[in-house]
Formats: structure tokens, C-alpha cells, sequence
């Protein structure tokens, strides 16, 4: 029941909990509020905050999504088309992840270091497409791991009908 | 600037992070060139014609051909995920240390890294693996198609040790760029340098 694999498993997924509703949650509920409640030097001084925490918070999920993830497919014991096809996802992923904190989420702590600028409402916006798009493949390898997870639990259903 | 003054600090880092992608260019050169050689030889038994001439280089090479295609490809994944890191986070790259401890980190565990990446590779897909060699040799003979099939199964081994190492170079990247974005001070002011543009900006 308690094995090895399934937690492996749980921590797979609570790290792609977290570096999905990670970024959901600021995208479509954090930075809403903060634009209608807070004047604009205070939501700067807010937002660059949470970008860099949110960054550290994803990027290690995303690590640790990695190394379970390449524990799992040793349990699993194949690798399909499909599974190739996640895994290129998941490098695409981290690559994007990897733009939008290294490069963008750096970027708007450093232009919002005195406050607002005009350079920061075009880096923030493209912030959110880079994290939307990121969260879009995210919903997509979740949706491939589900195919993965039925395939690989078929054998198992049959056998216990 | 004038002779003898000192280089500006921004100066400094761009040039330190121009050697930085010298090096990691240089080191992904050796990777494939290692691994390539040491794959054809894996597959086609190369050693066979290194015995003839000495012996014992012969012996050598056959008893660690396989590791050292292991280890370059491997080598070969992280240091490609090292310079798409360093690539895609521009502003990062503008600090000093981020590629070098990336580096140093990924030969520090090269070893474990190679045994795991290996290991994973040699997880093959379910069935249709007798179309491949039956193919092979109805075009190229029989001992034609078994070098051709003994080639191809190296150069999978060796293309998913890649892939896999390169998504763990990735996950380490990530980790180090978390430490590089933790060390950014409070009041706002960098990470390293400020206002230095790093190649990397113009690049995407």
C-alpha cells in the first residue's frame, strides 16, 4: 500500500499542485486584486515580491517534477510515444519557466527597484502570457499522464476483473 | 577606455560570461566527439582493430568504451541544458557565478547522473521491436543488417541518455537559478549587476 512508488507518485504530483495552482492563483486571483486594491506603488512593491517568490516556488517544483518524474518512468518500466511526447513537453515547460523567471521575473524586480516605470506594464503583461502558456502545457502534460496513468493501470483492472 | 585603467565592472562580467559560454561551447564539442566515437566503436567493435595494433589499449577501450558513451552522453545532455538555461535567463546570466556553479555542480554529479540517465535509457518501448532489425536485414543482408541494427540501438541508447540528461540539466538549472533569485536583495537592487545587458538579451 505504503510503497516507495507511490510516494515517488505523491510528490510527482503535489510538485505539479504547486507549480500550477502556484501560478493560476496569481495569475487570475492575485493580480486582479492587487490592481483594484492597492495604489500603484504599493501593487509594484507587491507584485515584484510575489513574482520572486512565486519563482522560487516554481522552479523547484519543477525540479523536483523532473527527478520524481524519471523515478516514475523507472517504476513504470516503458517509454511510448506518448511518454516521449510529455517529456518534450515538460523540457519545453522548464525552458519557458526558465524565461519567464530568469529572464522577465528578473527583469521586472530590477525595473521596479524605484518604483513604477513605464517599462513595467509590457514586461509584467508578457509575464502573465509566458505564465499562461506555461500553465496551458501544464494542463496538457496532465492530460497525457492521465492517458499514461489509464494505459499503464489497464493490465491491472482486467486482471482484478 | 584608457590603457591601464580598470574595466568597468559590467565590462567584467560580459567578458566573464562570454568565456563561460567559450568553455561550455568547448566542453559540448568533446562530449559529442567522445560519445560519437565511442558509440561507432561500441557498435561496430572498433576494439577488435585497436587490439590488433596494441593489445592492451585495446582491452582498455573495450572495457570502458560503453561508460565513456554513457558518460558523454549524459555530459552531453547537461551541458546542452546548461546553455539553453544560461540562454533563456538572461538577466541571470548576467551573474557572475550562475554558470559556474551550474558547472561545477554538474560535474560534481556526472557520475550519479550518468548511472541514472543510463539506466532510464535502457527502458525500451513496448513491442514493434522486431520490425526494425527485420527491415535492416532484408536491405543490407544478414550481417549487414545486424551492424546496422547493433548501430541503431547504440545511436537510441545513445539519443535517450541525451534527452534524459538534458531534462535533469534542466531541473539543475532551475535549482541553481531558485538560489541565484533567493540571493537578489531586498531592496531591490540586483542580482549582480545593475544595467548590464547581457548578450543573452539580444539573443532572444
Amino acid at each position: 500500500m505504503l510503497s516507495l512508488r507511490l510516494f515517488v507518485l505523491f510528490i510527482h504530483v503535489t510538485a505539479v499542485i504547486v507549480a500550477l495552482g502556484g501560478s493560476l492563483f496569481s495569475t487570475f486571483a492575485l493580480a486582479p486584486v492587487l490592481a483594484e486594491e492597492l495604489d500603484g506603488a504599493s501593487r509594484v512593491r507587491v507584485a515584484r515580491r510575489v513574482t520572486r517568490r512565486l519563482g522560487v516556488i516554481v522552479l523547484s517544483a519543477l525540479a523536483i517534477l523532473v527527478v520524481t518524474g524519471i523515478l516514475n518512468v523507472m517504476f513504470v518500466g516503458s517509454i511510448g510515444p506518448l511518454l516521449t511526447l510529455k517529456l518534450l513537453l515538460v523540457a519545453i515547460v522548464i525552458v519557458l519557466a526558465i524565461f519567464q523567471y530568469g529572464t522577465l521575473g528578473l527583469r521586472i524586480w530590477r525595473v521596479s527597484a524605484n518604483g513604477p516605470a513605464p517599462a513595467l506594464a509590457p514586461l509584467q503583461a508578457r509575464f502573465r502570457s509566458v505564465g499562461l502558456k506555461v500553465g496551458m502545457l501544464v494542463l496538457l502534460i496532465v492530460y497525457l499522464s492521465l492517458g499514461l496513468s489509464r494505459a499503464a493501470s489497464a493490465p491491472l483492472t482486467l486482471a482484478m476483473r | 577606455m584608457t590603457a591601464g585603467a580598470t574595466p568597468p565592472r559590467a565590462a567584467q562580467l560580459t567578458h566573464a560570461t562570454s568565456d563561460m559560454r567559450h568553455l561550455i561551447a568547448r566542453l559540448i564539442q568533446a562530449s559529442v566527439l567522445i560519445g560519437l566515437l565511442a558509440m561507432f566503436s561500441y557498435a561496430s567493435g572498433l576494439h577488435n582493430v585497436v587490439r590488433m595494433r596494441a593489445p592492451a589499449a585495446g582491452a582498455w577501450w573495450n572495457a570502458h568504451e560503453f561508460y565513456l558513451m554513457e558518460g558523454a552522453a549524459t555530459a552531453l545532455g547537461l551541458l546542452v541544458a546548461l546553455r539553453v538555461g544560461v540562454r533563456f535567463a538572461a538577466e541571470a546570466a548576467s551573474i557572475r557565478y550562475l554558470a559556474p556553479v551550474a558547472l561545477a555542480l554538474e560535474a560534481a554529479l556526472l557520475l550519479p547522473l550518468t548511472h541514472l540517465c543510463a539506466r532510464v535509457a535502457r527502458i525500451g518501448a513496448d513491442g514493434g521491436a522486431i520490425v526494425a532489425p527485420n527491415r535492416m536485414a532484408a536491405y543490407a543482408g544478414f550481417e549487414g543488417g545486424k551492424t546496422l541494427d547493433k548501430l541503431l540501438i547504440a545511436a537510441l541508447y545513445f539519443i535517450k541518455t541525451v534527452g534524459f540528461g538534458f531534462l535533469l540539466g534542466l531541473a539543475l538549472f532551475g535549482a541553481v537559478l531558485v538560489g541565484a533569485i533567493v540571493s537578489a536583495r531586498g531592496d531591490g537592487a540586483p542580482i549582480d549587476v545593475r544595467g548590464t545587458r547581457s548578450s543573452a538579451d539580444s539573443q532572444l
